[in-house]
């Protein structure tokens, strides 16, 4: 059946004001989405002000000072700060980002922070990210060769083949592309999403992998690939400026190629 | 939420690479197709009816106009399932959506190459 009201806790209301300490001198305010699976509430969006003289540069410097200082059970996923993790990636300002990567100073207002949208929530800007770790798992990332490695060597690749990877090893999994996708909204259970074709491209494309055919024997599914209408949202979302439908289109074109 | 089948071995659903292929060899012809279909309209302007009915009935003209319809027509089917696939999940719908549209799609081509050939014959 057509669902005509919105699905429970869908609806959200304004929460806590939490204020800076007294003679704070550079106030700025976080709104902050709050949900917690241990109550009944609704969410609520609450508000923080911080003191930017005595904070980080960083959307995820304000996040850590606040739930040190005004609230500690404010939940968030955060490792190394720096990039390289893939845990911090939130809705900031309404586009999907890292928000180590983020700089308060890019956000002109208020800054507003969502949980990457269309995924369920496990707490506060805590993604359930089971589905996309299980889709990941289904593309097989790692090297299928059928030779052995060579005794005490690397397996070698030349430049040339080395540079195809570029664009591509450097995704660190924040799926903040996935979660910016329609298509993946509408369809994530039969759809990959660009993360993780991002991935299963970076091994179609690596010269050492003899698993080339079979990978794209299943790929090439209406579901699991071409469900990607070039919307390119994931390019314009991606904190580390990467562009998986390029390498979708990569998928597409060595798949009607053979 | 559906269990993603696991392993790069797994047997896919539906091969999308012929859809995708055709959707392009479609909108290619579509392309060529509707420039000589503007060409036909525009010189039908001063023509009167007699004249509009000869024009559309000389076999080349009618034979390029149902070859327009049924590739526009299949173009659109393409796409329109593209869209069905996309926004309708309930279960069971999806393929009523894909046999309704596939079925409206047919009768409006046979319709529209019947009045062609009505026109040409």
């Amino acid at each position: 059946m057509a669902e005509f009201t919105l699905p429970a806790n869908s609806k959200m209301s304004s929460g806590a004001y939490h204020k800076a300490p007294e003679g704070s001198s550079n106030v700025r305010v976080f709104q902050i989405y709050r949900w917690s699976p241990d109550d009944d509430e609704n969410p609520r969006l609450d508000k923080f002000e911080v003191d930017l003289d005595d904070c980080g540069p960083m959307v995820l410097d304000a996040l850590i000072k606040i739930k040190s200082e005004q609230d500690s059970s404010l939940t968030f996923r955060r490792s190394c700060r720096e990039g390289i993790c893939g845990s911090c990636s939130m809705n900031i300002d309404g586009t999907n980002t890292l928000a180590c990567l983020k700089s308060i100073d890019e956000v002109k207002g208020e800054v507003k922070i969502f949980p990457l949208p269309h995924m369920p929530v496990v707490k506060d800007l805590v993604p359930d990210l089971s589905n996309a770790y299980r889709q990941l798992a289904s593309i097989e990332p790692w090297l299928k060769s059928d030779k052995d490695a060579p005794e005490g060597e690397e397996r070698r690749q030349s430049p040339e083949e080395r540079e195809k990877l570029d664009g591509l090893w450097e995704c660190v999994l924040c799926f903040s592309c996935s979660t910016a996708c329609p298509s993946y909204w509408w369809n994530s259970d039969e759809y990959l999403g660009p993360a993780v074709l991002l991935q299963a491209y970076r091994w179609v494309a690596d010269s050492r992998d003899d698993s080339t055919d079979e990978r794209l024997d299943a790929l090439d599914d209406s579901f699991a690939l071409y469900r990607c209408h070039t919307i390119m949202n994931c390019a314009k979302t991606c904190p580390k400026g990467l562009n998986p439908g390029k390498a979708i289109a990569g998928i597409k074109s060595e798949i009607a190629s053979r | 939420m559906a269990e993603y089948p696991a392993g790069i071995g797994h047997r896919r659903r539906h091969s999308g690479v012929s859809h995708w292929r055709w959707q392009r060899y479609s909108a290619v012809l579509v392309l060529a197709l509707m420039t000589y279909f503007t060409v036909l309209l525009a010189s039908l302007g001063g023509l009167d009816h007699d004249g509009a009915t000869a024009l559309v009935g000389h076999p080349a003209n009618a034979l390029a106009l149902a070859v327009l319809v049924t590739v526009g027509l299949w173009h659109g089917t393409l796409g329109l399932q593209v869209v069905i696939e996309d926004y309708i999940t309930i279960k069971g719908g999806r393929q009523m959506a894909l046999m309704a549209m596939r079925a409206a799609m047919a009768i409006i081509g046979l319709a529209t190459l019947w009045a062609v050939s009505r026109i040409a014959l």
